[in-house]
């Protein structure tokens, strides 16, 4: 009678022991989860405004827009082709 | 010891029983095989739901890797009108910001409906300052927008996507239309199997990938398009011509550099415009070449043995009668014994009929056939079509006189371009092509390479024709307007244009083809204007805008000059 009246407690003790680490564990894990979610929510925001900010960076370069710009500005088209180097001198006089 | 009566009954009994069970057997049989399928499908017709996920639609880059066709982020709005207070005041606000009539939104919201779209494709922008206003009762579904950043760019060139007959996006003219599959990929699905009360079995998840669809990058570059497109467009403008086209290509390789059209439209706003605009005419509309054409004939001549660039034409000392027709040169201006390198560089037409004599209408429809005339060239656009050539025995002495100064004879500008092009490439006709790579869905890249169709001349006649189209351009009709420090081998036309049976001598289709620098050529090209109303000639309109696009595309290859 001993010995099952021991071993009930004891196993009673146990439960209640992995009672504890059960809701420590789930208590982080839901933590983390919430962490989780939030990131996850991050992620698609921050890709929503990368696809948003790619189509701007695109219309940004296209020549359409560029010319554009550039007429806005006053830029005109040259009419001979423009060098920013004088010419190499190839032989020199002594 | 069981008595036979009692036996008897026992047997009875056991093939009542298995009878019975045969029934059963072969009606199990019935349900569950021969039916099974059908069964099946209902079952899950009632218990799955399928959700669609749309594949992504590959981009279109033009050859420096710039995308002129990807999907952009936008947004569909909706309303829950149950819900929806002071609706008029809503259907105001919205009205303002969308740009929309205000009267469209109060019709949706009027319904007894959860769900009304409201408005769609709204940019990121509008969608903030309607969010700003917290009407609750609206949302906002995100959505994947066909986006062409440099708008009617190439726009014949690169197509559109429009809407199927099921609403599903598909792409329509040029590249869009004709890599629509490649493009489009395929959408995925996930099926939800639920139980009799509706609840999701969560273990039964089904799913069907989605494959988003391949890109590709084309040979077109951006800024000979962008060139080609500004100086074709001005000078539409200028010469008050009701349209044109301008076609850039790699003579070695076949690779398009630019095609540009006019009248265009919008690819993003398509539905604004007319849909005969859609058409490309650069190889969707047939035309007669007129003396454009005379370098195919002449270079077929030259590579037959039946003339030579000093060969004296000895019918051309005055108009050249064939029946009741008297074919005229373009000026009535007449040289006797005038050689073929003179017959080019006066584009005299009664030099033309004199080699076309020589060849012969079996000779000449091989070489046509071997130029590629007469056949689509199979360029990767939607749309391409040809005329046929007729049969030998169709072709009468006039027919054979007219064709060889490029009447009477029809085709695309492609065609003409190509083969052209044959002559600059030492003879070899190249299948025209845009796409030169095929980006898959898992990044792998694979390479389009030219593709040599076949040897429309020997190399020593193509040689030859090239330095008669350089004498063309230095002492011809155009040399007012060539280029001073490059060689330029080309040849101008003048096309009177057929209408109800009769040429209309006002009314001409003007044209210069060439190829540049005439040494080493890297560019041959094509400018078509219709029906210009300043000057009806090819040398007074289209050569000009040949040499300058010319002049811009060598000064951005930085093409030393030749001379």
């Amino acid at each position: 009678m001993k010995i099952i009246s021991k071993t009930a407690i004891f196993l009673f003790i146990v439960v209640l022991i992995l009672e504890g680490i059960n809701i420590y564990l789930s208590n982080k894990i839901s933590l983390d989860s919430i962490k989780a979610t939030k990131i996850t929510s991050q992620i698609e925001d921050l890709s929503e405004k990368n696809t948003l900010l790619s189509s701007e960076v695109i219309y940004s370069l296209s020549l359409d827009n560029i010319s554009s710009r550039a007429a806005y500005l006053g830029f005109v088209e040259p009419k001979e082709p423009i060098s920013f180097a004088s010419p190499l001198q190839v032989a020199l006089k002594k | 010891m069981i008595k036979k009566s009692v036996f008897f009954r026992l047997s009875i009994v056991i093939v009542f029983f298995f009878t019975l069970f045969l029934i059963v057997l072969v009606r199990l049989f019935y349900w569950q095989i021969i039916r099974g399928e059908e069964l099946k499908n209902i079952g899950l017709s009632q218990s799955t739901d399928s959700l669609v996920i749309s594949s992504k639609r590959g981009d279109i880059f033009s050859a420096d890797n710039y995308p002129i066709a990807t999907n952009k982020t936008s947004y569909l709005l909706y309303s829950n009108p149950r819900v929806l207070s002071e609706k008029d005041l809503v259907a105001k606000k919205l009205s303002l910001i969308l740009e929309i009539p205000e009267a469209s939104i109060s019709a949706q919201l009027s319904k007894q409906l959860f769900w009304v779209k409201l408005d769609n494709s709204i940019p990121a922008e509008k969608k903030t300052v309607v969010e700003d206003l917290k009407i609750p009762g609206i949302g906002f579904q995100q959505q994947s927008e066909r986006f062409y950043p440099e708008a009617s760019m190439a726009a014949h060139l690169v197509g559109f996507v429009g809407k199927d007959t099921n609403g599903q996006d598909k792409g329509y003219f040029g590249i869009e239309g004709f890599y629509n599959d490649l493009l489009s990929g395929r959408p995925g699905k996930i099926y939800v199997v639920r139980d009799a009360l509706g609840n999701k079995i969560v273990n039964d998840l089904r799913e069907e990938k989605k494959i988003d669809g391949r890109s590709v990058v084309l040979s077109i570059d951006r800024t000979i398009q962008f060139i080609a497109q500004k100086r074709l467009k001005d000078s539409i403008e200028k010469y008050g011509a009701d349209g044109g086209s301008a076609i850039a290509m790699e003579t070695k390789t076949g690779k398009i550099l630019a095609m540009s059209s006019f009248p265009s439209f919008d690819t993003q706003k398509y539905y604004n415009f007319d849909s005969e605009t859609y058409i490309n005419p650069a190889i969707s509309e047939l035309y007669e070449p007129g003396s454009t054409f005379k370098t195919l004939i002449m270079a077929a001549g030259i590579d037959a043995g039946v003339v030579k660039p000093d060969t004296k034409c000895d019918i051309c000392s005055g108009p050249v009668s064939i029946g009741e027709y008297s074919i005229k040169t373009w000026n009535n201006k007449y040289f006797g014994n005038i050689t073929m390198t003179d017959v080019i560089e006066h584009s005299d037409n009664t030099g033309m009929v004199f080699v076309g004599r020589k060849l012969g209408v079996k000779n000449l429809l091989s070489y046509l056939s071997r130029f590629g005339i007469g056949e689509r060239t199979g360029i990767d656009l939607q749309g391409e079509v040809t005329s046929v050539l007729r049969s030998e025995k169709k072709w009468y002495p006039i027919d054979l006189a007219t064709a060889t100064f490029g009447q009477g004879i029809s085709l695309t500008p492609l065609q003409l371009i190509n083969g052209v092009n044959a002559i600059a490439n030492g003879g070899e006709l190249m299948k025209p092509y845009i796409v030169t790579k095929i980006i898959t869905e898992e990044g792998r890249i694979i390479e389009i390479k030219p593709q040599v169709l076949r040897k429309a001349v020997s190399r020593a006649a193509a040689k030859v024709m090239s330095l008669l189209m350089v004498n063309a351009v230095e002492n011809g009709e155009a040399k007012w307007t060539k280029l001073k420090d490059y060689k330029v081998a080309g040849k101008t036309g003048t096309a009177q244009i057929p209408l109800a049976g009769h040429y209309d001598s006002t009314q001409t289709i003007a044209s210069f083809v060439g190829f540049f620098p005439a040494e080493d050529p890297r560019v041959t090209m094509l400018v078509l204007i219709k029906r210009p109303k300043t000057s009806i000639y090819g040398a007074e309109t289209a050569a000009p805008i040949f040499f300058s696009i010319a002049r811009d595309i060598l000064n951005y290859y930085n093409i030393a000059p030749t001379r």
